[in-house]
């Protein structure tokens, strides 16, 4: 059982692609933490995605309702995706991380190993806390909220309308 | 490296309780070491578990019923996914290190090594031969090489002993550097890609997760909202209905 898992670890370790992701993570802080923001929002798609499919099959969920409720996951999906992608990209730019770290680490010389170091770390944490905490957790359920009742709304409507 | 040290002392009012937070800030962000899946799976615990009951409960007008139990829903579904993500990366991550530590994701000929443990040894033996030379040199590095097996190469670390190395007479400088380099970057490419295939395995393993939710989460939500209806009810009994069960052989 190890035997093959051992043989399909080292092939993905040793792949051209993994190697030069992977020397890009050491090199490139920023392109670190953009993978850790690309990371964070597939898994959420592909919940999404899976929560759509599952429902599509579901035989228990009445017809007329199940497009509806695929359709509310699809939109939440959405959402969540683009608000965290926006909110990440927006925040990991080099202007913004660069106008905030002056201002944050004001007492120390710009071009000093610890201030490159220090907003280093401000970067990587900033942007994740940012799309994944803030965007995510509360930008998103306030956005979706309203969608989510216009959606509701206007599938009673019709559900009237065809009786 | 210790920034908030610097001119400490002539800091006095309010400015100065200002300056102080700067650098201790800068302190903490420079030390930050190892972002990775584990900090997104905290984030997120931390946004589904709190943030997200916070804001439904703040901000929704649904009514108070349905609110309550969208709130609920999260941290629920929060600890689900903690309960599966983080074993999947410690245990994960362990059985990576293994791997890469008896040799068996190196790749033949390759310079690209994930072996952190053969770079580890070679550049602690290349520190004990050089200690030999520079007393002074022995001792830090013996206090050094003693955090180094309690708590692994970090950045405070590798700094503490890049210093130690050039404030040295040893002759070996710029061998111990390399061996230094070589090992810290050896344990970074084994922690990326723990980090990646730990994700690999969350998002195949999303099924499951999706599925266990499926499963209890009514069963929970049902526990919390209603926990006196599934109370097993209380046996009540007569003393005459006691009495006759007794002469029959007890009650069962």
């Amino acid at each position: 059982m190890i035997k093959p898992v051992e043989k399909s670890l080292n092939k993905f370790a040793n792949s051209p692609f993994v190697k030069k992701h992977i020397d890009k993570c050491i090199k490139n802080p920023e392109f670190l933490t953009k993978t850790l923001l690309v990371t964070s929002v597939s898994k959420d798609v592909f919940a999404y995605a899976l929560r759509v499919h599952n429902t599509m099959k579901n035989n228990e969920i009445p017809e007329d309702k199940k497009s509806f409720v695929a359709k509310m996951d699809a939109t939440t999906g959405f959402i969540t995706a683009i608000v965290q992608i926006s909110a990440g990209l927006a925040l990991a730019n080099k202007k913004v991380q660069s106008a905030m770290c002056k201002k944050l680490f004001s007492v120390l010389d710009e071009n000093s190993k610890q201030f490159k170091q220090a907003s280093a770390g401000f970067g990587a944490v900033s942007t994740l806390v940012g799309a994944t905490v803030l965007a995510k957790r509360i930008l998103v359920p306030l956005i979706s909220a309203p969608i989510a009742g216009y959606l509701e709304n206007k599938h009673i409507n019709n559900n009237k309308k065809a009786i | 490296m210790k920034i908030n040290s610097l001119e400490k002392a002539n800091f006095k009012g309010y400015s100065s309780a200002i300056k102080r937070a700067q650098y201790a800030a800068a302190d903490k962000f420079a030390k930050i070491d190892k972002i990775g899946e584990g900090t997104n799976i905290a984030l997120d615990f931390i946004g589904k578990a709190v943030l997200v009951p916070a804001t439904i409960m703040v901000a929704s007008k649904e009514p108070k019923e349905k609110k309550e139990y969208s709130a609920l829903k999260n941290p629920v579904a929060a600890a689900f996914q903690l309960m599966m993500e983080a074993p999947i990366l410690m245990l994960g991550s362990n059985f990576i290190e293994k791997l890469a530590n008896k040799g068996k994701l190196d790749k033949e000929g390759s310079n690209f090594s994930y072996n952190e443990k053969l770079y580890k040894d070679k550049f602690v033996e290349s520190v004990k031969s050089a200690a030999k030379e520079d007393k002074n040199f022995e001792s830090i590095s013996g206090e050094l090489l003693e955090k180094l097996d309690k708590k692994g190469l970090g950045r405070n670390l590798k700094e503490n002993f890049y210093d130690a190395i050039e404030n040295s007479t040893i002759s070996t400088k710029e061998t111990l550097k390399k061996s230094l380099k070589e090992f810290d970057s050896t344990h970074k490419r084994l922690y990326h890609l723990q980090n990646r295939v730990c994700f690999v395995a969350a998002i195949a393993l999303t099924p499951i997760l999706c599925k266990a939710e499926d499963y209890f989460f009514p069963k929970i939500m049902n526990l919390i909202k209603h926990p006196q209806e599934n109370k097993k009810p209380k046996m009540r009994i007569s003393l005459y209905h006691f009495k006759a069960q007794s002469a029959k052989g007890g009650i069962k």
